[in-house]
């Protein structure tokens, strides 16, 4: 797959939303109140975020049916054609993005908000890590800065996160803290003889403010 | 997080392996551990595997990581996160590496 070839600091103005501008201001949590424009980061301090490429297709569909994202994932064990993967890698999605590591380059996982539904105000989040057997922080930090930006773009009040319940224990910490549990589906779906609860989980707006300061203190000076 | 100490600030605790670098108490170290953790600190020892014994998942392991480096000012682990794995990661070799600014070997072992 082609990936940024030059290692970047935070500090870098590529990659951000693609205007080039070395003057944008990085933006922190998104909120009311601003008196001036403020792009919104797609840099941390460890990771960035670019744009899904169809560069970026094989080595992602390899890591979808290649490894345990093939099971705990959307595909859920079947094999989809190549151009019906591709269709389901953009169904419904409004924003979609590679998590990519700060030092090496090396994309960490995939992103996306899908299925948004402006009239009520809220969407859905995805993601997803390349390497799912492997706990990792760095796909977490760009999960955060994800949900930044698609809280700085959108007005939503809130993102759910459908969840199959042997997901959650990679994550689980967050739990009543980052996001609620908003809905369980009781044996929704099957897999390895028995049947798994689907989990609703939603991150709210103000409560990402609050808390999300301690996922990224790097990122926003206002951290003490 | 319990203390909220700067390390400069922080008491002398175990004799660090560094003149230079400001020290944080191994209590300290594991304090933030076992907060992260959900655990008592009484419950950390030099042996406890970040992962395994501890349950850090991939959220406490994010903060964990912020932690380290924005409070604690460990840079060698800034450096090698991408290829970092964090199976058998015991907290006391995470201390020592905040103590020498050495990355353990791969697995994690304890160096104690």
């Amino acid at each position: 797959m082609t990936m940024d070839a030059a290692a970047s600091g935070p500090s870098s103005s590529e990659g951000g939303n693609g205007s080039g501008e070395e003057t944008l201001v990085q933006a922190g949590p998104a909120g009311p109140g601003r008196e001036k424009f403020v792009a919104p980061s797609l840099r941390s301090r460890h990771v960035y975020l670019r744009p899904l490429t169809a560069q970026d297709y094989p080595h992602l569909q390899g890591a979808e049916m290649g490894t345990e994202l093939m099971f705990r994932w959307r595909l859920r064990g079947a094999t989809p054609s190549p151009e019906q993967w591709v269709q389901m890698v953009w169904h419904q999605v409004l924003a979609q993005f590679m998590v990519v590591g700060q030092v090496r380059n090396k994309p960490l996982g995939l992103v996306s908000v899908y299925r948004a539904n402006f009239q009520d105000g809220y969407a859905y989040l995805s993601a997803a890590r390349l390497e799912p057997r492997k706990p990792s922080p760095l796909m977490t930090l760009g999960v955060s800065l994800f949900v930044d930006y698609v809280f700085a773009c959108w007005d939503f009040r809130k993102l759910y996160m459908e969840v199959p319940e042997f997901n959650l224990p990679q994550f689980a910490s967050g739990l009543g803290r980052y996001f609620e549990l908003e809905g369980r589906l009781r044996d929704h779906f099957y897999f390895d003889g028995r049947y798994w609860d689907q989990l609703t989980l939603a991150i709210y707006r103000e409560v990402l403010q609050r808390e999300g300061l301690r996922l990224d203190r790097g990122r926003r000076s206002a951290i003490a | 997080m319990p203390s909220g100490d700067e390390p400069g600030r922080a008491r002398a605790g175990e004799a660090p392996t560094s003149s230079v670098r400001p020290s944080v108490s191994w209590e300290q170290f594991a304090g933030e551990v076992a907060d992260l953790a959900d655990r008592p600190v009484e419950e950390i020892d030099e042996t406890s595997r970040l992962v395994e014994d501890l349950g850090l998942d991939s959220v406490a392991l994010a903060e964990l990581v912020v932690i380290l480096i924005e409070r604690y000012d460990m840079y060698s682990l800034s450096k090698t996160l991408e290829e970092r794995s964090w199976e058998q990661v015991t907290v006391r070799s995470l201390y020592d590496e905040y103590l020498t600014g050495v990355p353990p070997r791969a697995g994690g072992s304890s160096t104690a």
